[in-house]
């Protein structure tokens, strides 16, 4: 099985052959480094998964902040487009080359209707997107200190520092990429992080 | 007279027919809720999807001696741990009725068997679902954008226009992380301006 199909099926409880199903009707798109995938501000109809690469969930106020970072075999949209045909207000930003399946939300529901698979999958997909957003909030609210938001950070998604520049980390923690890398040196020679390489 | 507002309103936010709605109420149980009552308490299992039929609730987490306000819902608006109701984990949440409510609530089994037989209901708890996100993504961008108290003020009360000006200050001031003695002058100096309720 290849990888994020594998991915896609632990994450949200799917069964192979319905993930193979999924993938067989959407079309693959791919996308250049620093591309917008889903831009603030416009309306995004279309529901993706990521098949290769990295992209990130960044907003883009008085400064940007990451809000996630998507990997191979999640899927994303905007759920103001989904669900109300509004404005996104986020923008999903490829931060390698990537390659995305994509699907008009509208063809998405029509499917559904023929294909009840497709309902609960989409389903599943939103269930564990929410309880992604409440564990983040959770992190947010019951860490002010930004040592300690780092490590639970880390416990929530332990391969993000190997996956992804440390700019997006800091930026997903909202502090400097300096003081992240400060934090980081001071947990290395703590032995509290193990010392690898970025 | 007051149900009938409860389906419209939740029509409305969940673009559900008024039939289907009142399908899936007919099998909910309707619960009455003391003022300060907590309905889903944090580090609990709770599975329940509930509506408000009357009043109002706010979603809080409790931190150490620290509290935060995470979102509030209203007539015809449906809320639940997502945690609890996904996974059947402890509830990452507690939600607080901050009046005397009526709510429907069901199952997660019930919402299964329910779906199981009806299939045309199904749509519904998605858009339910899809509601839920934007509701948690909101309360994020709030404290995302950097904004100050007075601009954080005015976008609650964009973000939800129809309660703003119902809800306690002390919630509001919690939700949006500003003192209520500052919350309490912005909010005196933008009624004075005429720019709120």
């Amino acid at each position: 099985m290849e990888n994020f199909i594998h991915s896609f099926c632990k994450k949200y409880t799917v069964k192979e052959e319905d993930a193979k199903f999924l993938f067989s009707i959407m079309k693959v798109k791919k996308f250049h480094k620093k591309d917008m995938i889903i831009k603030q501000g416009d309306v995004c109809n279309q529901v993706f998964v990521v098949k290769e690469g990295l992209t990130r969930g960044v907003r883009f106020g008085k400064q940007e902040s990451t809000i996630c970072i998507i990997v191979p075999g999640q899927a994303f949209y905007s759920a103001e487009g989904f669900s109300r045909k509004e404005k996104a207000t986020i923008s999903v930003q490829a931060i390698t080359d990537c390659s995305i399946f994509y699907m008009d939300c509208d063809e998405y529901n029509e499917l559904s209707e023929k294909y009840p698979v497709l309902y609960n999958i989409n389903l599943n997909v939103l269930e564990e997107c929410i309880v992604e957003l409440t564990n983040l909030q959770v992190i947010f609210m019951d860490f002010p200190n930004t040592t300690d938001r780092y490590l639970e950070l880390m416990k929530l998604y332990p391969d993000l520092d190997k996956q992804v520049q440390l700019k997006y980390v800091a930026s997903f923690l909202g502090i400097a990429t300096q003081s992240l890398s400060r934090i980081r040196k001071e947990l290395k020679a703590k032995k509290i992080i193990p010392a690898i390489a970025h | 007279m007051d149900e009938n507002i409860t389906v419209e309103l939740f029509c409305k936010r969940y673009s559900a027919s008024y039939e289907h709605a009142l399908q899936i109420l007919k099998y909910a149980k309707l619960e009455k809720i003391k003022k300060n009552d907590f309905i889903i308490k944090q580090d609990t299992i709770n599975d329940k999807m509930y509506v408000v039929n009357e009043g109002m609730v706010r979603g809080v987490r409790y931190a150490g001696v620290h509290e935060t306000t995470l979102w509030f819902a209203t007539k015809g608006q449906a809320f639940c741990c997502p945690k609890s109701f996904a996974k059947r984990e402890k509830a990452a949440i507690t939600v607080q009725a901050i009046s005397d409510c009526s709510v429907y609530s069901m199952s997660r089994k019930e919402i299964d068997d329910l779906n199981s037989k009806y299939p045309n209901l199904k749509h519904i708890c998605l858009n339910v679902f899809k509601e839920l996100v934007i509701g948690v993504t909101n309360f994020r961008f709030i404290i995302l954008d950097h904004l100050n108290s007075t601009e954080r003020y005015l976008a609650f009360c964009k973000l939800r226009p129809e309660i703003y000006y119902k809800i306690p200050l002390k919630y509001v001031s919690s939700y949006l992380g500003i003192a209520q003695q500052s919350l309490s002058r912005i909010r005196k100096s933008l009624k004075k301006q005429g720019v709120v309720q």
